[in-house]
């Protein structure tokens, strides 16, 4: 469906393509990541999976990670 | 001989009056129309001594048509709205000795919903004139010398500010709530032609909100890494943990730097420094109060806190629970409490080292109950109690002797240990003296930390330090203490409402848990709001009207007026509901198909092989199962049990029998299992747990 969120039946934002919880979980994702690269110097790909291992990450910033990985 | 009709709230109110104002102790019982009254005498007076069921009389709307806005509300038997047979023999046996009344006493609580009570009775049995010269008994204790004195000093009129107060609570309510459900249900049937039943209120708007801001910051987390020093010194043959003097630190570079600059290491003491700190007793219990510690120590919920404190109320074993007072007036006599736990086994050498003392002082909260005391046992006893009740009790008791206890003493240390530059510090605190806490000590945590005799200069040899990466955590999820909390200092409900908000919340299926989670149902409620009349969530709104609650209290302002402001406050909401009640309607009901696939889909049916087999919910019990999409069109009623407790995600297709594979997070652990009992299949790749 074109006005679903990429990741969830949920409807996506206007302009975007997730909805306003994954949008967010995106966001925060790349907030920590500049935290993640000045902390151990890796690239984004790496930190996507270090994250996937950790069970605190919320479960749409999860999905969204999943769903970045599975894009590459 | 004149006959006083005296209204009571409960039945076991009612017979604790009873036997208190009968100048025999020994009150006759009576039953009538199924239901039990008793017969004091008093000062040649008879008195006849009736209970209610709670409230017998509930507001309803002017008409039975299903719409919205409705603002015309009446006050009717609640036996009329619900067909309680118990509520209507209850008010045909007071109609009944009304009739034979001269007078009439309310000894209802005292508080708002007491006093609405009685009066709604009262004003239903008895004749104009009379309603005018109905007495108030006034009483914060259920035993016989506070009874005595409620009954001595009643008031010769009823104390209707408070009823007034009552009353615009209840309509306001009623108003909120019937029209936000109405709007919400009406735009759903709108949009897809189906029916839910969608409910909010004025108080459960805010409260869910505060579940999903909480659930969102959950959900969005991201864990971010951080390094801590763990580093040890071996002090005359002991080993002890010493912290570096940031307890952060944000790159792996610097912890290791720092790790590999001072492990293995000798130190020397820089510094020694020590200070005595007094912990000051705590306060006596308000009802929030007393909800949070024993959810923290005993896991009960606030409602079953709240049931248990009425039930040790109505034994005459403490005072009045819902109290938001964190005080004790100078006129309770503390000394005879202290006399009266004097007597019980648990607290006699306690109560007898505050006797011995003298004199009793309190430590006072900071919050007041112009109508309540804190909570506080009375000195009353009975071994006629249930382990849950005991131990409330308990908390109770030690908690108001702790209030009056001397300040405790503890000694910090701290010992500034310098390792190649970098600064450690061995902080130790040990108690001097106990104080209050001999009180309180069942539910105190207590460390006894072993600490080193150093002195400035002093080597400490082969300091080890390692540097440990960690991970920040998500914030907390609430549970139904923190919640109740957080309403309470949001000044969101009221303490005898609270509780039972966040059970309705659970009811209504927009939260499960404990920890609370908000369900797919709830998210979709929180969020229309939010984006429709975002005003209902907000705890803004209804903070004024608490606040204009309270001035009808003190006849600063009429009832009608705050009923009016209220209906004002909300006829533009639903206008702009009503204006848009087709597109709300449509992203309640996508939002709810996407909520039913998210969550609800197991996968296909391994029976009919057409249907979908999904997680629903029996709507009379609450209790979940699977069952197959297509037991609606009548072609498949397969069904399997589901665990009620924990999170079900799908996890694919049973490979002996076909049925789904469910993931269940339930605590810590993750179990996969096939939903079919017979089958009993674990699934592919163990999650542990």
């Amino acid at each position: 469906m074109e006005d679903r969120c990429e990741i969830c039946p949920r409807p996506r934002m206007e302009g975007g393509s997730l909805c306003p919880y994954h949008q967010l979980a995106y966001e925060r994702l790349k907030a920590a990541f500049e935290i993640w690269k000045r902390a151990l110097n890796m690239g984004w790909r790496q930190f996507l999976e270090e994250i996937l291992k950790l069970s605190d990450l919320g479960l749409w910033a999860r999905e969204v990670a999943e769903s970045l990985l599975k894009e590459g | 001989m004149k006959r006083i009709l005296v209204v009571c709230e409960k039945p076991m109110a009612a017979r604790q009056i009873a036997l208190a104002l009968d100048e025999n102790g020994d009150p006759r019982e009576e039953r009538r129309l199924g239901v039990t009254y008793l017969i004091s005498r008093r000062e040649g007076l008879e008195l006849l001594v009736v209970s209610a069921m709670g409230h017998l009389f509930t507001v309803t709307g002017n008409d039975k048509g299903w719409r919205y806005p409705i603002f015309e509300t009446r006050w009717v038997p609640i036996h009329e709205v619900t067909g309680s047979r118990r509520a209507s023999q209850h008010l045909s046996l007071i109609e009944a000795l009304a009739k034979e009344a001269d007078g009439f006493v309310s000894a209802c609580d005292y508080d708002v919903e007491g006093s609405l009570i009685a009066y709604n009775i009262l004003a239903h049995v008895c004749p104009r004139e009379r309603l005018e010269e109905a007495g108030r008994m006034r009483f914060s204790s259920m035993t016989r010398e506070a009874l005595l004195e409620a009954w001595r000093t009643r008031s010769r009129r009823l104390d209707y500010p408070i009823i007034e107060a009552g009353r615009a609570r209840h309509e306001v309510d009623w108003i909120y709530g019937i029209n936000l459900s109405r709007a919400l249900m009406a735009s759903l049937r709108r949009a897809s032609g189906c029916f839910r039943p969608l409910s909010i209120g004025r108080v459960q708007g805010p409260t869910l909100n505060f579940v999903k801001e909480r659930e969102v910051e959950i959900g969005a987390f991201v864990p971010t890494p951080y390094w801590v020093l763990e580093a040890h010194a071996m002090i005359d043959g002991v080993k002890y943990g010493i912290e570096y003097e940031r307890p952060r630190i944000e790159t792996e570079r610097e912890a290791l730097e720092i790790a590999s600059r001072c492990d293995g290491e000798d130190g020397h003491v820089k510094a020694l420094s020590s200070r005595r700190r007094s912990i000051p007793p705590p306060h006596p219990f308000s009802l929030g109060d007393l909800q949070l510690e024993a959810h923290t120590h005993y896991r009960y919920s606030p409602a079953a806190t709240l049931k248990i404190a009425e039930c040790l109320y109505l034994k005459a074993l403490i005072s009045y629970p819902r109290t938001s007072s964190q005080r004790i007036p100078p006129t309770l006599d503390l000394e005879e409490i202290l006399k009266g736990l004097r007597r019980m086994r648990p607290y006699g050498e306690l109560a007898e080292s505050l006797l011995s003392k003298p004199p009793l002082r309190i430590n006072q909260g900071v919050k007041d109950d112009p109508a309540h005391p804190a909570i506080h046992p009375t000195g009353y006893h009975t071994e006629d109690l249930s382990p849950r009740e005991r131990r409330i009790f308990d908390l109770i008791c030690r908690r108001f002797m702790a209030s009056m206890g001397d300040p405790a003493q503890l000694l910090e240390t701290d010992a500034k240990i310098d390792v190649k530059g970098r600064s450690f510090h061995l902080a130790r605190s040990r108690l001097l003296d106990r104080g209050w806490m001999i009180f309180y000590r069942p539910f105190l945590r207590e460390r006894e930390e072993a600490s080193p005799t150093l002195e400035v200069g002093q080597i400490i040899e082969k300091v080890s330090v390692k540097p440990l990466r960690r991970y920040t955590g998500p914030p907390q999820r609430l549970n139904p203490a923190s919640l109740l909390k957080l309403m309470e200092r949001e000044g969101v409900g009221t303490k005898a409402t609270r509780a039972e908000i966040i059970d309705t919340l659970f009811r209504r299926g927009y939260l499960e848990g404990p920890p609370i989670k908000l369900t797919e149902l709830g998210l979709v409620v929180a969020d229309t709001l939010g984006k429709y009349c975002h005003e209902v969530l907000s705890p803004e709104l209804t903070r004024r009207l608490e606040k204009q609650l309270e001035r009808v209290q003190i006849s600063e302002i009429t009832s009608t007026q705050v009923v009016e402001e209220a209906i004002n406050a909300l006829k533009p909401i639903l206008s702009r509901i009503k204006e848009r009640e087709f597109q709300i309607g449509l992203e309640i009901s996508k939002a709810l198909r996407a909520s039913s696939s998210i969550l609800g889909l197991l996968g296909p049916c391994p029976k009919c092989k057409t249907g979908e087999m999904r997680i629903i919910r029996n709507r009379s019990t609450g209790k979940r199962f699977v069952g197959c999409s297509n037991y609606l069109k009548g072609t498949c009623s397969l069904s399997f049990p589901l665990p009620q407790r924990g999170e079900i995600r799908a996890g694919g297709q049973c490979p002996q029998c076909g049925a789904p594979i469910i993931i269940l997070k339930r605590g810590r652990g993750t179990y996969r299992r096939c939903v079919n009992p017979r089958c009993g299949h674990r699934g592919e790749g163990g999650l542990g747990g």
